[in-house]
């Protein structure tokens, strides 16, 4: 199923020169990774389909002008991401709503699950805010810096601090509302 | 308080970074058709006589390159483009010498001609030994000359057998030869189409053209300005409509071939003004 660097950069010659098949291979074995990153992003999953067909295109269009410098998969990732926050900001859903947070009330049980399915998390990740949802993505899984979240997304660094410690919260709360069940 | 949130941070990395979520089924097709209506509004339908000029020029360009790749054989796109953009740059005293270095190749097919069968005749020995060394008693049967059938147990067993296989090697050699000069089916070129339509929409969406496997085979496509946007050496590879990544516009382009069936037959070269049109 991976591909070995080789084996990448190969598949992505091979679509720069125009062939066919060798764009929808590309597609085949990216598209599970990249729609998870949408998932992540979006709202919900019919907004995530967007968001991926949006990056797939973007991605063949700028094709040539990956270097084959580092990981193809690192570079169709941040380009995803790049993605996904353009469309987020271009459907008005950054900068972001702040009083959400009072949805969920703070629970102070220490109980965390940890055998948690994606699937779950997921879900958790799409009641989110948009904005705390945005942010927690960009610093927990993606490992950005405040300042460079602030810079990316036109907000200031104190909105990001802000914004994640909401995030962490709700997700928080969610947990052990699930570990109650 | 804030480390055990930043535990959160952790387990959630730790089960989504990687995560995958197979893609809903319909997404490839409208990447497909999406990226394709996006680009298709420019250019469009121009030049059609400069078309017929850049072809010419596409030919001559693509003999070039034929004459370049002959001795190397798979250089792609970038040192090809280059060679092609040295071409249309060249001059009609060029273009004679052109002529020239083609004739030049054709008689050196001609020549090539004879020796390739004697090459064939060498490759064919070991597959001879091998066959005449699986079953010795048979071929020796088959290869006795004046010595009757009765030698035929001896052979198999003392060092006759060896000398005897040895004379038995010709004969077949060049009946085999012979056939393969002669070509059982004439292979032909079945399909060069002037139109396809790469909207993915699973019909018409790449192009290619149909034809019996040639020894040698080079299709390129250039746009009616001359710009190269396509070689394939390989006539299985079909085009997709996309330079560099990006969609090319409705319109004619140019595509040029040059291809040889058999060893010593002729080189042949055909050009056609392809329309590519995505909206149906």
């Amino acid at each position: 199923m991976s591909l070995s660097p080789e084996e990448e950069n190969k598949l992505v010659k091979r679509c720069v020169s125009g062939d066919a098949q060798a764009q929808e291979e590309l597609y085949h074995h990216f598209s599970a990774l990249l729609f998870s990153i949408c998932m992540r992003y979006a709202p919900n999953r019919t907004m995530a389909q967007d968001f991926l067909q949006d990056s797939f295109i973007k991605a063949f269009n700028s094709l040539n002008k990956f270097r084959f410098e580092g990981s193809f998969e690192g570079w169709l990732k941040r380009l995803t991401v790049n993605c996904c926050l353009d469309q987020l900001k271009k459907h008005k859903r950054i900068p972001f709503q702040e009083n959400i947070e009072s949805a969920y009330n703070l629970g102070t049980s220490n109980g965390v699950l940890e055998l948690l399915e994606a699937k779950s998390m997921m879900e958790m990740m799409h009641k989110l805010p948009d904005g705390y949802r945005t942010v927690f993505n960009l610093y927990a899984i993606e490992g950005y810096s405040h300042a460079e979240i602030a810079k990316k997304l036109g907000v200031s660094e104190s909105t990001s601090k802000s914004q994640l410690f909401k995030a962490r919260k709700s997700l928080k709360v969610m947990l052990e509302a699930l570990n109650n069940e | 308080m804030s480390k055990e949130l930043e535990h959160i941070d952790q387990l959630f990395k730790e089960t989504l970074q990687n995560a995958t979520i197979p893609a809903p089924s319909g997404a490839w097709q409208a990447i497909a058709s999406k990226s394709a209506v996006g680009s298709s509004a420019a250019v469009g339908s121009a030049v059609i006589v400069k078309g017929t000029v850049a072809a010419v020029l596409v030919v001559v360009s693509s003999l070039l390159i034929y004459t370049v790749t002959k001795d190397k054989p798979l250089e792609p796109k970038a040192k090809s483009i280059q060679s092609v953009q040295k071409a249309q740059a060249i001059d009609l005293i060029q273009e004679e010498k052109l002529v020239e270095i083609n004739e030049n190749e054709e008689s050196n097919a001609i020549f090539q001609g004879a020796p390739t069968v004697e090459s064939k005749a060498e490759v064919q020995k070991p597959n001879q030994k091998g066959e005449t060394q699986m079953a010795p008693t048979e071929s020796i049967q088959f290869g006795v000359n004046k010595h009757a059938n009765l030698d035929v147990f001896v052979a198999a067993e003392s060092s006759k057998e060896t000398i005897e296989v040895k004379v038995l090697e010709e004969k077949p050699v060049v009946k085999d030869v012979e056939s393969m000069r002669k070509p059982q089916i004439e292979k032909e070129l079945r399909l060069f189409p002037n139109y396809f339509s790469p909207n993915i929409d699973g019909s018409n969406d790449s192009f290619y053209i149909d034809m019996d496997e040639p020894v040698m085979y080079q299709m390129t496509i250039t746009s009616p300005t001359g710009d190269l946007l396509f070689v394939s050496t390989d006539p299985k590879k079909k085009w997709n409509g996309m330079y560099n990544g990006r969609m090319l516009p409705n319109g004619s382009y140019i595509v040029s071939l040059v291809y040889q069936f058999y060893n010593n037959s002729k080189v042949e070269t055909k050009s056609k003004l392809v329309k590519l049109e995505r909206s149906k």
